[in-house]
């Protein structure tokens, strides 16, 4: 991939990737952090990725990324929503949205990151098994459980004893 | 939901001052370094699933645990028949299965399209819950202890399977995370349904080997777990010597119970969106170094 390339994927997909990290690490600088490895490791590498499926190769190697740096790090991260609304930014977010998105934040960080993947990206079960790594019904039992504690936070519902 | 997630992520951003920096750095980077050999793509490669829901539920009477005769259930068991599983209660797992067998997926009235993904959301799920069971599931003389033994024996005669503690902890449980404190040795579980499915309420028994202090670190993470709920749903805190409480039964074991109610639901969108509660049990053979422990947890009232 010539070096123009990549600099157009970063102008396009720099932030999608940035906020997968985020949903991964809960923390900007750190998924800042991933976010240059990522792009720095595609000029590094001479690869070719097939046309269409940019965002989706880039949102892998950013996954991939963020384990390597949980393992490293040992250390499991929350997502305070103050700390990724307000840095850098003058927007103000909802409160009802707030609410949400801090609920997800609060969500094992597996369970957080296959809802972003399904309910932002708009990825299927299969695509992000591939971008994750695991089987489809890994995926579908991490949204499954996912939905599980959000509903018990917001609605109340039971889960299954086990 | 997904409304309001996708509004709030949409407005997180990478800082632009950051991004411009990082796009600097990425150009000198590009001055600078020369191309390494090209490496293999992953994607596509991701596993499949390949095992029919029908053979799931075929397959599930080979998984029940088979009781043994081998060991007679002795005196220090009898002392611990008030943890009876209540009568007219059925092993879940059971129940599961024949629901899962017994189930019509409502897919005439929708496109074809989503008519497949929900058969193969299905399927997966089935497939998932299969190898769940099939690698948790030991028989009844699974355990080395033979006093755990004697207990894994009694449950299975009543025909509930038996699901082993430690292979269970390798699979994504919401309750982990509160799983610090370490608690056992050895032991298993059984989990049972107790009345109807709009009404009715699930529990478990947990029985396992533990030290003193093991014992002490499962009544830790109970309690933080509750500590969660209770923040959860707005609920003062209550310290873990007012949560537990101790006594001794007439065979002078130690009793610990332990219980919370949660509050009513604002909105019930299902019968089971009830009020949650869960009510411990925990009698401590100190000799053999065996805790037995029922969990009633769920909502019936709703």
């Amino acid at each position: 991939m010539n070096n123009e390339a990549v600099l157009r994927l970063f102008d396009t997909y720099a932030d999608d990737a940035f906020r997968l990290a985020y949903s991964y690490l809960g923390s900007r600088p750190d998924a800042e952090d991933v976010v240059q490895d990522v792009f720095v490791k595609l000029i590094r590498s001479d690869i070719t990725i097939t046309r269409g499926k940019e965002k989706s190769y880039i949102l892998t190697m950013t996954a991939n990324r963020c384990r390597d740096f949980l393992k490293s790090a040992d250390v499991v991260y929350k997502a305070p929503f103050e700390d990724a609304a307000d840095v850098g930014s003058d927007i103000e977010i909802d409160e009802d949205d707030t609410e949400m998105f801090e609920a997800v934040s609060e969500l094992p960080e597996k369970l957080r990151v296959a809802i972003h993947l399904h309910y932002y990206e708009g990825y299927s079960l299969k695509e992000i098994a591939d971008i994750l790594d695991i089987a489809p019904s890994a995926v579908s039992m991490r949204l499954t459980r996912a939905k599980e504690i959000l509903k018990k936070r917001f609605m109340g519902g039971s889960r299954y004893a086990g | 939901m997904q409304d309001e997630y996708i509004k709030a992520i949409e407005k997180i951003q990478m800082d632009k001052d950051r991004k411009i920096e990082m796009r600097k750095i990425l150009e000198n980077e590009m001055a600078s370094e020369p191309k390494k050999p090209a490496k293999t793509t992953r994607l596509g490669t991701g596993a499949k699933v390949g095992i029919a829901a029908a053979v799931v539920v075929l397959s599930m009477g080979i998984l029940m645990a088979i009781p043994t005769t081998r060991t007679a259930i002795s005196a220090s068991v009898r002392a611990f028949f008030h943890m009876e599983i209540p009568e007219g209660a059925e092993d879940a797992q059971t129940k599961a299965s024949e629901e899962r067998d017994n189930r019509v997926i409502p897919t005439d009235e929708v496109d074809e399209s989503v008519q497949a993904e929900i058969e193969a959301v299905v399927a997966s799920q089935d497939q998932e819950e299969y190898e769940y069971i099939q690698n948790v599931t030991v028989t009844a003389d699974y355990y080395a202890d033979e006093e755990l033994n004697k207990y894994a024996n009694y449950y299975a005669q009543k025909g509930y399977n038996l699901m082993d503690i430690e292979k269970d902890a390798q699979y994504d449980d919401f309750l982990n995370q509160f799983r610090t404190n370490e608690w056992y040795s050895e032991g298993f579980f059984v989990n049972y349904w107790i009345g109807d499915n709009a009404t009715g309420h699930s529990g478990q028994i947990i029985c396992f080997k533990a030290t003193p202090e093991q014992l002490g670190g499962f009544r830790k993470n109970t309690y933080e777990y509750i500590s969660y709920e209770r923040e959860l749903h707005g609920q003062g805190e209550v310290t873990f010597d007012d949560f537990w409480t101790k006594t001794t039964d007439s065979d002078g074991n130690d009793v610990y119970e332990a219980s919370w109610v949660g509050p009513e639901p604002e909105m019930k969108l299902e019968p089971s969106d009830c009020a949650r509660f869960a009510y411990y049990t925990l009698t401590y053979d100190a000799v053999n170094q065996i805790v037995v422990c029922t969990v009633e947890e769920g909502g019936g009232i709703g």
